[in-house]
């Protein structure tokens, strides 16, 4: 259903992740620059409604295989804040035991398959599952998001090539934030938008605001219902901007203060704020509740995250081969 | 007992593998219609039809890739590239997601995954089809790789690598497609890390794998006539290697030759020697030799690259110098 058509049972429900989503960023980020987890947190500020937005709608049988930043993604697909920080923590307690880093944990159970730390290495995975979707005549879809560099990559353009010749129910999302590290746009591409490499492929490309959550709702739906009646993948690419360095070891010092300071005035969580107030969704008040009960979620998860035991050494050796 | 040739043997593993199990398929360039590259998927699209037996786009790297999207949906895909120099491509896919995915997932996670592909020279095809690569795979935690010398191998490698549960690179050798031997009837499988004596000897041991076992029991007859009792042992699975049987082998001769095709710098038998030193250190007479190709690219103009291969006289001049002795051989004869 459009977004318009939304309950309100669904807004609280994208309000929640959206604001649990902010969060768990700027928490995960501090706690690292206090030394208290390990892991190099790559922030996802400003850009919590593309994963948020088009993640919601998949269902327990679709698969996600989440960019390096979209940690909304995880959330959507059911992943709970103590699962999100323990896997931050490197502990135990985490869908990957320690194994692997946030970034891209997998877990079967909840469809989230596990990704590459290679940027762009993903993107062929998900045509391969795509392909296993098809192949036993289910209607899920695999949703891939990838960030604008990894756009420049040959996997990008072998994936799309593939998923579009073989029809397959692939949702490609990309999250522009117009940043590839520390290059910008400019120095990785030659078009402006990225949806218009699409018709190269032989599928459906569109732009839309990303820091709108209902706008990538609206896109993304689309691209399901697409892929889910079997017309194939289509290409969502999402304009967004990236309020940080690249990971938290970044300090940022390339890019002009002021601009970046001008991102906020695109947060995607003010902006759907403004629009549930002026379109009496909730008050300031229920809003308030909503983001309490997410702030508790994530302090929680913080407790439980450093309170569990971080996996044992000799699990060091297991599961390498079956 | 069938007599068949390695491509018959390899057609008939897919076959039996694809009518065992639903979830079996395969992925390729050029494998429905054309039948393969190498003709080794040739009659698999009439009886199994485009979705089991899938002609991929010219994506190296995707291709691996949908292989393993496919394998983590549980089905078993057997990738085949079309010469294993194009694994270079594929690389990342197979390094970083395909061997990495169980420990990754801490195995939650089915996986199943072959990755099927020609290398060797010998057939003048140039620098970058004629390759071999298994030392470039060799380091990585997480993959099986097994080499068939022959086609009973070839049949019952292939047939177990397809059954295993986690990424198995198959190598297969082109100039052997062609080569006939006995296999047996039936489901016959051969169990993946399990080297194997083909001649057994007294004097020395030469351990070698893929056609090279064909150059190393030529030898071997040539030694013999020398009054050397060579004993031939093919590896054919490289990770995980044998290391009891070799050693086995090395115990009783005290001498032992690795002989690979691919360059000696950093091959295989590197890691084959440091292994027989470390289990038959007391029983070798002499440090462990290594025959392999010149440090170079393959070279195309079959001048120099019968000079880069290795072949019978190199393996001769090898075992002479490690008994100290003259070994008469004639020099025609000896060759590709």
């Amino acid at each position: 259903m459009p977004a318009k058509a939304l309950t309100t049972k669904d807004h609280e429900r994208l309000y929640y992740y959206l604001y649990l989503t902010r969060y768990t960023d700027e928490i995960s980020v501090k706690k690292y620059k206090q030394g208290q987890l390990e892991e190099n947190v790559h922030s996802c500020m400003g850009e919590e409604a593309i994963a948020i937005g088009s993640g919601i709608q998949l269902r327990p049988d679709d698969y996600v295989l989440p960019s390096l930043r979209a940690r909304g993604y995880f959330f959507a697909k059911g992943i709970s804040s103590r699962e999100m920080m323990a896997g931050l923590y490197g502990r135990v307690t985490g869908p990957a035991r320690g194994k692997n880093t946030s970034h891209h944990m997998g877990d079967m159970k909840r469809g989230v398959l596990c990704g590459s730390g290679i940027v762009g290495g993903s993107i062929p995975l998900a045509v391969g599952a795509a392909l296993g979707v098809k192949m036993s005549r289910r209607d899920s879809v695999v949703m891939v998001s990838f960030g604008d560099g990894s756009t420049s990559r040959g996997d990008f353009h072998e994936s799309l090539n593939m998923a579009a010749v073989w029809k397959l129910p692939v949702v490609f999302v990309c999250e522009n934030n117009g940043w590839a590290q520390g290059n910008s746009a400019l120095k990785e591409r030659a078009v402006e938008k990225i949806s218009l490499r699409a018709c190269g492929y032989g599928m459906p490309g569109v732009t839309v605001d990303g820091d709108d959550v209902l706008a990538v709702y609206d896109a993304t739906e689309e691209a399901i219902a697409r892929a889910r009646r079997g017309d194939g993948p289509t290409l969502v690419e999402c304009v967004t901007h990236r309020w940080t360095g690249h990971s938290a070891k970044d300090a940022d010092a390339y890019r002009d203060r002021k601009e970046v300071e001008s991102f906020r005035q695109y947060c995607p969580v003010a902006r759907y704020q403004k629009y549930l107030l002026e379109q009496k969704v909730f008050t300031a008040k229920e809003l308030a509740a909503i983001e309490e009960a997410a702030r508790r979620e994530v302090d929680e998860a913080v407790e439980f995250a450093e309170k569990s035991e971080y996996p044992l050494p000799q699990s060091v050796t297991s599961n390498v081969y079956a | 007992m069938s007599v068949l040739s390695v491509r018959e043997a390899l057609r008939l593993a897919l076959k039996e593998e694809l009518r065992r199990d639903d979830k079996v398929f395969l992925l390729g360039e050029s494998i429905a219609d054309y039948g393969g590259c190498f003709k080794i998927t040739e009659g698999l699209l009439a009886e199994f039809g485009p979705e089991r037996i899938r002609d991929t786009p010219l994506s190296e790297s995707a291709i691996v890739g949908c292989g393993v999207g496919a394998a983590m949906m549980g089905y078993k895909p057997v990738v085949e590239l079309m010469f294993a120099d194009f694994v270079t491509v594929g690389g990342d896919q197979l390094i970083n997601n395909a061997a990495k995915m169980r420990y990754l997932h801490d195995g939650e996670l089915e996986f199943s995954l072959v990755l099927r592909m020609p290398q060797g020279g010998g057939a003048t095809l140039g620098p970058h089809h004629s390759q071999c690569v298994e030392a470039w795979l060799l380091n990585v935690p997480g993959l099986k790789i097994v080499t068939p010398s022959n086609p009973a191998d070839a049949k019952g490698l292939l047939k177990s690598a397809i059954r295993d549960p986690n990424p198995v690179v198959f190598l297969e050798h082109k100039l052997l497609y062609n080569d006939k031997g006995e296999v047996p009837e039936g489901d016959y499988t051969v169990p993946l890390g399990q080297a194997q004596v083909v001649k057994p000897g007294k004097d020395l041991s030469i351990i070698s794998y893929a056609y090279m076992v064909k150059k190393s029991l030529a030898a071997a007859e040539i030694l013999a006539k020398n009054g050397i009792d060579a004993e031939v042992v093919d590896v054919r699975s490289l990770r995980p290697l044998d290391v009891a049987t070799l050693a086995e082998s090395v115990q009783k001769t005290r001498k032992a030759i690795i002989v690979h095709e691919a360059p000696v710098f950093g091959g295989a038998g590197a890691e084959i020697a440091a292994a027989l030193h470390k289990e038959a250190f007391d029983y070798l007479d002499a440090p462990v030799e290594r025959v392999g190709a010149l440090e170079t690219p393959v070279p195309y103009s079959s001048v120099l690259e019968r000079a880069y291969l290795p072949n019978e006289a190199r393996i001769i001049e090898a075992v002479a110098g490690m008994l100290n002795q003259e070994i008469a051989y004639a020099a025609a004869g000896v060759g590709r």
